[in-house]
């Protein structure tokens, strides 16, 4: 006869058993830490993507805006400044608990399977929003980025063939992606390093390369009007070859749209300004310099800044600004977001 | 009252830790801290003890930012030193309750301390939550939350190298219960000094001896924690001095036995929250800490006294 001990233990080691099927079956191994109410931001965001920022209905996107802004508006910019610098554990922690972190990671997360496992064909051009200003664009024969800025920039350094930096400022760009990109022979190409010395690829002055299929003319404008406060922001102009459909790119990070330096003759298929801290100042530009087919609104919700009057602009402030640029294809895509050049248009 | 000879204490007391820096959008430690400094707010600062312990293990990062995202104010958390002197959070002066291991804290070094995992609060083991330096817990609250330090004032002069070189002195309100002279001549010595506050248990002859001498010597603190078991009229008067003088209350309600049995679990049992926490409203605190965050917090929303 089967004691009470013994009975005890088979059904102890049954319940064992049953608990490690199950986890293998979910794929998991079976977890004691405590884990937090998942935050509703991942979702968020998922139902932002469904979306377009060229949709004709823009009513989806500004509900999740007012819900992403609300995420920003919690979190202070010292806080994202510590989240920028901090060890790994704090920085994952931050993820799952601001909401707008949790956003940002996931931003990253979208964009580097795309430029990972994307493969634009002949005559297409994948465009994707890291965050800020920061693009990347993939053809079929290569992929580069401008102004990126993230904590985990780095990471994309393997997938870039070379990247463009407009400006010195923090905002702009990424010292570990700089890095990587250098130890491994990859142009980094602005207008600041001075290390190494004689960098064929630092210019203060308008200078054109070739980096592969990529034709890159790039000139200097201002940043500020105060000539005191004022760095130099390169705008590169960069043809992205034929096998692109002859896709043509232009990104102008934080330039204050002085009209005589703009140095553009030939068309813009997509251009990428910032939002002006001067009132409409991108139209002394667009659509009287040069003419793009699409514009896409940037430097929106820079967490770096400390609010709408330190430049960090509102979702709601980009959307009515996006509304009076003198281009009538001009999107305001946001975070993570993907868009397709193709047959002459963007999707 | 010689207020004019008091009034360096004064200044050490109760403005020593306020340097605030330009507000910062959104920082919620510069909107906290105005409300504890502003004299006419009827806003009830949250302090939340142990962080949420029900959830995560006590005093872990896990528990800190479950709290920061309730909303609460203020962390409370416990200190101790490492055998080689590192400061961590811990109630105990052991890690049989809370760690994986048994013997006094101050018997581990840090790397030993975190080779162990923290409990839950049944005492089951997690898999991987490590012990807090409290540099780290100090980094996670930084600009987002509040910080009391309980069981910490021994180690005062190292906190505060800490804070300032975190940048966070400003947000960290510390307790103790030494004579007014030791926290002036620790401050003294000091260009910038945390928040403090004394700690007085009604319940103890020493608890009354500390609270008459910050008004016999016309000394102001921050604030002061009140611990009391029966509400006399001696209790009562305490409180109005405290108001009187222009410091604030802070008021346990944690357990019955520190807040004449007006406790958190009181609210929660007797189906009404009001019905306890309207008497604690009685009494004037600035500051309610609490074990059950979710419901204070709910309740003081629901009056209009936080956000």
């Amino acid at each position: 006869m089967m004691t009470f001990r013994r009975c005890t233990g088979l059904l102890l080691a049954a319940a064992v058993l049953l608990c490690c099927v199950s986890c293998a079956k979910n794929g998991s191994r079976c977890q004691n830490n405590p884990q937090p109410k998942r935050s509703e931001a991942g979702a968020v965001m998922e139902s932002l993507w469904k979306t377009s920022p060229a949709d004709a209905d823009l009513t989806s996107r500004k509900a999740l805006f007012v819900t992403i802004q609300g995420y920003a508006d919690a979190l202070s910019a010292s806080t994202f400044k510590s989240f920028l610098t901090a060890r790994d554990w704090l920085a994952e922690s931050l993820v799952k608990s601001e909401d707008i972190l949790c956003c940002y990671d996931a931003a990253f997360r979208r964009v580097l399977e795309g430029v990972k496992n994307d493969r634009p064909s002949r005559g297409e051009v994948h465009l994707y929003l890291l965050y800020n200003m920061g693009y990347i664009v993939k053809t079929s024969s290569g992929c580069f980025g401008v102004d990126i800025f993230h904590r985990r920039a780095a990471e994309l350094g393997s997938y870039l063939d070379f990247i463009c930096i407009t400006h010195v400022h923090q905002d702009h760009k990424s010292e570990a992606l700089v890095d990587a990109m250098l130890s491994a022979g990859k142009p980094v190409v602005q207008n600041y390093l001075d290390n190494p010395p004689g960098y064929p690829y630092t210019s203060t002055s308008a200078k054109d390369y070739v980096i592969g299929g990529f034709k890159i003319h790039s000139f200097i404008t201002n940043h500020n009007n105060d000539a005191k406060k004022n760095v130099p922001v390169t705008v590169f102009r960069i043809d992205c070859g034929q096998d692109s459909g002859g896709f043509t790119f232009m990104h102008s990070g934080d330039s204050n749209y002085i009209a005589s330096q703009y140095d553009v003759t030939t068309d813009i298929d997509v251009f990428i300004p910032r939002y002006a801290p001067n009132e409409l100042a991108e139209n002394s530009v667009i659509g009287i310099v040069f003419k793009p087919e699409y514009v896409l609104l940037s430097h929106i919700l820079e967490l770096s800044h400390t609010d709408p009057d330190a430049s960090r602009w509102t979702l709601q402030q980009g959307l009515v600004r996006a509304a009076l640029l003198d281009c009538e294809k001009t999107y305001m895509p946001f975070w993570g977001e993907r868009l397709v050049w193709k047959d002459g248009a963007l999707k | 009252m010689k207020r004019f000879a008091l009034i360096p204490v004064y200044v050490l007391l109760c403005l020593g830790g306020f340097v605030s820096e330009a507000q910062d959008y959104g920082k919620r430690t510069d909107r906290i801290l105005a409300e504890i400094h502003n004299p006419d707010s009827k806003y009830v600062v949250v302090a939340v003890h142990r962080g949420d312990w029900r959830n995560y293990p006590e005093n872990s990062i896990p528990s800190i930012e479950s709290i920061i995202r309730m909303g609460a104010d203020i962390m409370e958390l416990d200190i101790c030193l490492t055998k080689d002197s590192v400061l961590v959070l811990s109630h105990d002066r052991t890690v049989n309750r809370c760690l994986t291991g048994k013997g006094p804290v101050s018997d581990f070094t840090l790397a030993e301390l975190k080779a162990m995992r923290l409990k839950r609060a049944h005492g089951v083991a997690t898999d991987s939550l490590r012990i807090p330096t409290l540099r780290e817990a100090l980094e996670c609250c930084k600009d987002r939350i509040c910080v009391n330090i309980d069981k910490g004032y021994e180690y005062y002069d190292m906190v505060l190298a800490i804070t300032e070189e975190l940048g966070v002195t400003d947000q960290v309100l510390i307790k103790g219960g030494q004579p007014v002279a030791t926290v002036a001549g620790q401050m003294s010595s000091h260009p910038r000094n945390m928040m403090y506050m004394p700690v007085c248990n009604f319940d103890t002859e020493s608890g009354w001896n500390l609270f008459n001498e910050y008004m016999e010597t016309g000394t102001v603190p921050l604030a002061f924690e009140i611990c009391w078991k029966k509400l006399t009229p001696a209790v009562e008067k305490a409180f109005d001095k405290i108001h009187e003088t222009g410091s604030k209350l802070w008021i346990n309600t944690i357990w019955g036995s520190l807040c004449g049995y007006l406790d958190d679990d009181r609210a929660l049992d007797c189906g009404d929250p009001a019905k306890i926490y309207d008497q604690i409203l009685s009494f004037g605190p600035t500051f309610i800490q609490t074990d059950r965050p979710e419901l204070l917090l709910e309740y003081l929303r629901s009056k209009g006294l936080h956000d």
